[in-house]
């Protein structure tokens, strides 16, 4: 059995089908690049076309192979300031340790985070601990995986309260071109996905939430299309109507144009349904 | 040689200038940032798109349109702005992956805060904008605090599009405890409504009547409100199967619900008018109405009406027969050993 995912990346093949190849109201430009010495830069810039508000982003990683150090420091329009130093395999093999701090310099506002993780066959486990002198909250996961099937415990400890604020269980099974996924968080949010590889050209996912004594459950159903290596279509819909639908075309290498709409199948003829626009630069 | 040293020298001299000058504001930043007070005490949590571990960036720009759009609706005035925010800020919950948006309690009362907008489409959108807070469980009680209000808007308004927006939510929402004297006063108004010619709202309301039905306390109160005949007239073939099963549901519940024992004072009272006569009385014509569903060709419709009839055709017969036993004096006492379903039937 290879090596089991982290917690939050449980069923992430098939959020990745919901989620990725969409951007519905918004008109995005990305661009990264990368230099000779090896620092990879990310620009990312957006406007919402409901808010009329645009925002940006800017990203610097360096990595150091031989002593396995990340660097990696973040700026957005919201004037915060992004700092994560992270070392790999280097203590053990396996382990992860990095320290995320966020600084705004207009209200010297800041904030860190320490993380480590552990992952080998069969197990990854980590360790998050806040780091605030009035009382961190320490997050912590375990995944095991054993001839396919995974399970997952997340807990979130709030040391200020002595309470524990979250108490997740995730079970699963994955296979070469199928997985499955279910969870239960805080013992009343129950939600599961399956995703299948259908071909190599087609990829499909539904989803399902539900909260103990509510009779209100909400599903989706997803599908990707890679009509050819530069071309792929998404779809998706869910309980509220809400029909999403996205086009992404490599224009050459290194330039993605990516197009979407939402529209709201309950209510179509009211109007207000949203586009998007995303173009993004790779060199 | 003299020129070369010179270029040389100044090269170096404005390296040293630029990388001194540098230094020095980096120092400055960090000093100023280590040193100013944060406004509160609490360790500002900032999650940047990217930043969050295991959400993808879609999701978190979702969640961001969604902090913004609230933040528009706290101060925008007018009303079709705001009912087109308010659609939006919908669209963004109901599309949100996680369980756990970033909405807070104050957002939701922003958002009911609506509900006494003038502009009718603006109170239709925050209705539905609290429908779409209820898929939430964190956010369903803080809603439930709203019901009387909402309650109230089904008496108030005359707009159907308003009216059918409330019924909506009010069948999204748990009914809270301790609502029963004003869901009293509201059940004759919902009966009124099931009489519109309106599918949408009189599917709606058979929903909310269903769930009250079963609410043993409102049932006497359900089954004692004045109602016009006519509204058998509803159990015919021509209504799509949604609403015919829905009505027939209703009757199942109301049926069971009066043949269970219950103290006397609990009792439907005996009104020529009422919604106990003209559906159970004995010059009801519900048993004629059934059989004409019987044939409808929905095949669910027609297990209904079968089921109902049946058990209508059993409370019948058990009540002749505990007539006929009473008569007797061995037949009373045979009846106290029979189901309590045919001692209430007597």
């Amino acid at each position: 059995m290879a090596v089991p995912p982290s917690y939050s990346d449980l069923g992430k093949s098939a959020r990745d089908v919901f989620n990725k190849g969409y951007g519905f109201g918004m008109v995005k430009l990305e661009l990264k690049t990368k230099s000779s010495s090896g620092v990879e830069f990310t620009a990312t810039g957006s406007s919402n076309t409901d808010t009329g508000k645009a925002s940006g982003s800017l990203e610097t990683k360096y990595k150091i192979k031989d002593y396995g150090l990340t660097f990696l420091q973040k700026w957005n329009t919201d004037n915060t300031l992004g700092t994560e130093v992270s070392m790999e395999d280097q203590l053990a093999e396996g382990l992860k340790v990095a320290l995320d701090t966020v600084f705004v310099p207009n209200t010297g506002k800041k904030s860190g985070k320490l993380k480590t993780s552990y992952k080998r066959e069969y197990l990854n486990v980590g360790c998050n601990i806040d780091i605030d002198l009035s009382g961190p909250t320490i997050y912590g996961w375990a995944v095991l995986g054993y001839e396919g099937w995974l399970a997952g415990y997340q807990m979130a400890f709030d040391t200020a309260k002595s309470k524990l604020s979250q108490n997740n269980f995730a079970l699963g099974y994955k296979a070469g071109d199928f997985q499955l996924h279910t969870n239960v968080n805080d013992g009343t949010e129950f939600g599961g996905s399956i995703y299948q590889k259908v071909n190599n050209k087609v990829e499909t996912s539904v989803n399902l939430a539900w909260t103990a004594g509510s009779n209100n459950t909400r599903f989706g159903i997803a599908a990707k299309y890679q009509l050819d290596e530069k071309t792929s279509i998404v779809a998706k819909v869910n309980n509220a109507s809400l029909i999403g639908i996205g086009y992404a075309h490599t224009l050459r290498p290194g330039i993605k144009l990516t197009l979407s709409g939402l529209i709201d199948g309950k209510n179509f003829s009211a109007g207000g349904h949203k586009v998007g626009l995303g173009f993004e630069l790779e060199a | 040689m003299a020129a070369c040293w010179g270029t040389w020298t100044g090269r170096h001299v404005l390296s040293v200038a630029t990388g001194a000058g540098a230094i020095y504001l980096l120092y400055k930043t960090v000093a100023d940032g280590l040193s100013g007070a944060p406004d509160s005490t609490e360790c500002y949590r900032l999650e940047s798109p990217d930043h969050q571990e295991g959400v993808p960036v879609e999701e978190v720009l979702n969640r961001k349109v969604c902090e913004e759009l609230l933040e528009m609706l706290r101060v925008q005035q007018d009303g079709r702005s705001r009912s087109a925010i308010l659609r939006s800020i919908a669209r963004c919950i109901y599309l949100m992956d996680t369980e756990k948006p970033t909405c807070s309690p104050e957002h939701i009362e922003l958002v009911a805060s609506c509900l006494d907008d003038h502009n009718q489409d603006t109170k239709i959108q925050a209705l539905n904008t609290l429908r779409a807070f209820v898929t939430r469980s964190r956010f369903t009680d803080k809603v439930r605090d709203y019901y009387p209000k909402i309650l109230d808007m089904v008496t108030c308004s005359r707009d159907m599009g308003v009216q059918l927006a409330v019924l909506q939510l009010l069948n999204a929402l748990p009914v809270p405890p301790n609502i029963e004297p004003l869901l009293r006063r509201t059940v004759p108004n919902l009966l009124g409504l099931l009489q519109l010619d309106n599918y949408n709202i009189q599917l709606q309301v058979l929903r909310l009547l269903v769930t009250l039905s079963r609410m043993e306390e409102l049932l006497p109160d359900i089954l004692n409100c004045q109602v016009r005949p006519e509204i058998l007239n509803l159990l015919n073939n021509s209504q799509p199967e949604k609403l015919l099963s829905e009505m027939l549901l209703l009757l199942e519940v109301l049926h069971g619900g009066c043949t269970k024992p219950r103290r006397q004072s609990k009792s439907p009272k005996s009104d020529s008018c009422s919604l106990y006569e003209v559906l159970f009385g004995e010059n009801s014509n519900l048993a004629k109405h059934l059989m004409v569903i019987f044939v409808h060709p929905d095949l669910t419709v027609q297990v209904q009406a079968c089921k109902l009839i049946i058990k209508l055709q059993l409370h019948v017969l058990n009540a002749d027969i505990a007539a006929a036993l009473s008569k007797h004096s061995a037949g009373s006492a045979a009846l106290n050993h029979i189901l309590p379903s045919v001692k209430s039937a007597s």
